[in-house]
């Protein structure tokens, strides 16, 4: 067995094939920090550019409500003055004026690089415009246009605020912070959806299906060894290689981000919205009404999704190849392989059974963001799934193991 | 003691019976020719024999062990090229046989004298898709015998052979059968099968030619000699023996066996005769080919 699981070793190593596309991973993993600190650039960029701009607003809505005041003063009328209203006038006023002197106060802050500062401005900020909001003083506003918001998102956000500042973590990370562990979280959302089932369809066409069309599988044959063991071994080793291109790339994204831009944190948060007691994430804050709001630390996500991601690239790769060596043409089998793994993928488009960006429990976890499907789907189903995957798998090992030993090989 | 025992073995594919009932054997340390149109079901035989293919029915055992339920035990006693030989074409020709000496736990030394005896030093390191077809049934040829069997099984063996390379083929076929290997040819050249083989095994729509339809296998050859007429006496008391006086010389047909064949030539080359050439005339093997096959023909 060993002596077999080394041949296919050694064909594996020889393929120029293999060594190609992982080439194309690694160039992918090395380019990664360098993408992710101009990404993050730009998003400290847009930063200060909205601190502008939030100026600009408060400034206009400051004067909007002078405006009004004086419009008021042409039409004075004594019967029908209100004498509370240039006081309620001028509060209205000096919510903007505080919003403006705040702004400032977190521009100034960012500029210096004090980020637990600019949060506890920031802090302040949104507790005065939520204040202004609640008071009626203010208008709510579209998140997506300005950084008010509604009541809603701004008490939110001065929940996650305070819960990262009493926990001293910086709260401006973006998705592309150029860290080894946001790194990471990025590549098992690339790597494990897309270009990891390419690779596994290629492998697992070149297993039997190629060998069969070449002939070579007849070398195989002819060895002393029993049927199940040949197809054993060669399982084997592609497992073997399968993780072994996995480890390279998550170990050299990690070590390559992390040598130039250093770890990052791992235990950033995500917010995790909660309706009537389901985790919703897509759906925008403002159609939600009655929501509650948790904070997870991203390393356990991470830690949890590696994990069911791995069985499932195992499992797959059981199952691929095992189905692969019922093909004889390397063309059959990039057709048929990757219609197979298009199954799950596109599963969820078609079965939306939980609501907005709820995947569907039974989708594998890599074929969704992953800690979208971790939280929607919840801990205990994404293992229930991997259980599953894995249960899968091991029968179509022994399936095809009992299969092999009375197989035809037509080659 | 028989390396290889094939019993009623049957093959069908879908409804078309491609094997049919076939039995035969092979002994240790002979050349088993194995002969047939195409289409007869040489190479599928062959696949059987392997455990390339399962038999519908039919029994299998090498070295005494069967096929079917001993796979790893029978297998350890055979190596061969079956159809083509079978070579990653993207590597090249030391990677190649790297496989078997890897599988069969072999020393470099013997991989170079592998190589040494298929003659390929000089094209070891190029990619074996860019080898000739007789360079490629060369590497098949020498993965096969770097694995070092008691029993091994060619499938047209000559295939793309230049004459040097068929004489030398020749001579390593018969070679392995005197260090007792057996040796089970498949091959659609008779006059090959013919000089190599000891005993020949003929295959028509899947089933065995019974022996006793075989018309008997004789080797006909031209003596030239001082004194022919003392040589076609002393033949014409022998069996299977016949022996026609010309001028200076004497026709002898032997029937085929290899004792006889001994003794004749024992006979023939003393020194009285005077002999001046043997010269084998032409082959049996066609004509009782031509026989069996008459339909096909």
């Amino acid at each position: 067995m060993v002596s077999l699981m080394r041949i296919e070793w050694i064909r594996l190593m020889k393929n120029k094939k293999n060594w190609i596309i992982l080439g194309l991973f690694l160039a992918f993993v090395l380019a990664l920090p360098f993408y992710h600190n101009k990404k993050n650039e730009e998003a400290v960029l847009r930063r200060d550019s909205i601190y502008e701009s939030s100026i600009n607003y408060a400034e206009i809505e400051r004067a909007l409500i002078a405006k009004e005041y004086t419009d008021t003063l042409e039409d004075f009328d004594p019967d029908t003055f209100d004498e509370v209203y240039p006081k309620e006038n001028q509060i209205r006023q000096d919510t903007w004026t505080r919003d403006i002197a705040f702004t400032q106060k977190q521009q100034l802050a960012f500029g210096r690089g004090e980020w637990m500062e600019e949060a506890k401005v920031t802090l302040a900020k949104d507790r005065n415009m939520l204040e202004g909001l609640e008071g009626g003083l203010i208008r709510e506003r579209n998140s997506q246009t300005h950084d008010i918001g509604t009541v809603q998102e701004l008490d939110n956000r001065i929940r996650l605020n305070e819960y990262l500042v009493s926990h001293e973590i910086m709260p401006w990370k973006t998705e592309y912070e150029p860290a080894a562990y946001p790194v990471l979280f990025y590549l098992l959302n690339t790597v494990f959806p897309l270009a990891l089932p390419i690779l596994i369809c290629l492998l697992c066409s070149d297993c039997f299906a190629t060998e069969v069309e070449s002939g070579s599988i007849k070398m195989w044959l002819l060895m002393p060894a029993a049927r199940w063991k040949i197809y054993a071994a060669k399982l084997m080793a592609n497992l073997l290689y399968v993780l072994l291109v996995l480890a390279m790339i998550l170990g050299l994204g990690l070590a390559a981000a992390g040598l130039l831009y250093g770890l990052g944190d791992a235990g950033y948060p995500i917010r995790v919205f909660y309706e009537d007691g389901q985790a919703n994430l897509a759906a925008g804050i403002s159609e939600i009404t009655d929501v509650t709001v948790d904070y997870l630390p991203i390393s356990s996500v991470v830690s949890h999704i590696l994990l069911s991601d791995v069985l499932f690239v195992l499992s797959l790769v059981v199952i691929l190849v095992s189905l692969g060596s019922f093909l004889r043409e390397s063309s059959t089998a990039l057709t048929v392989l990757p219609l197979l793994l298009a199954i799950p993928a596109v599963l969820p488009l078609v079965v939306r059974t939980g609501g907005h960006g709820t995947l569907d429990r039974w989708v594998p976890p890599c074929y969704g963001y992953a800690y979208d499907v971790w939280i929607a789907n919840g801990l205990g189903r994404v293992y229930e799934m991997a259980a599953l995957e894995l249960a899968a798998a091991l029968l179509v090992f022994a399936a095809t193991s009992v299969v092999m030993k009375r197989k035809d090989w037509i080659c | 003691m028989n390396i290889l025992e094939v019993e009623h073995i049957t093959k069908r594919f879908r409804k078309k019976t491609v094997v049919d009932d076939i039995s035969f054997s092979a002994e240790e340390g002979k050349v088993l020719g194995f002969i047939g149109p195409n289409g007869a079901g040489k190479t599928t035989m062959l696949k059987l024999i392997t455990n390339i293919l399962i038999p519908d029915s039919g029994s299998i055992h090498i070295a005494g062990f069967d096929i079917l339920k001993d796979r790893e035990k029978a297998l350890a006693n055979v190596a061969g090229v079956i159809e083509n030989p079978a070579l990653y074409l993207e590597l090249n020709g030391y990677d190649n046989l790297k496989f078997i000496q890897k599988m069969y736990q072999k020393s470099k030394d013997d991989m170079e004298r592998i190589v040494e005896i298929i003659g390929l030093g000089h094209a070891m390191r190029q990619k074996t898709g860019r080898y000739s077809l007789g360079m490629k049934q060369r590497l098949g040829l020498g993965m096969a015998l770097l694995a070092d069997p008691r029993f091994l099984i060619l499938d047209e063996p000559t295939n793309g052979l230049d004459a040097s390379g068929i004489m030398e083929l020749r001579g390593l076929i018969r070679q392995k059968a005197e260090e007792g290997v057996t040796v089970l040819l498949s091959s659609h050249i008779l006059s090959e099968v013919d000089k190599i083989a000891d005993d020949v095994v003929f295959i028509k729509e899947g089933r065995i030619i019974e022996k006793s339809e075989v018309p008997p296998m004789q080797k006909k050859y031209l003596v030239t000699a001082g004194n022919a007429r003392h040589i076609q006496e002393q033949l014409a008391a022998m069996e299977h023996v016949e022996a026609v006086l010309r001028d200076d010389s004497v026709t002898v047909e032997i029937s085929m066996s290899q004792e006889v064949f001994a003794r004749v030539m024992q006979l023939v080359c003393q020194g009285e005769n005077q002999v001046q050439d043997i010269r084998q005339e032409g082959t049996q093997l066609e004509t009782v080919y031509q026989d069996i096959f008459q339909e096909d023909a």
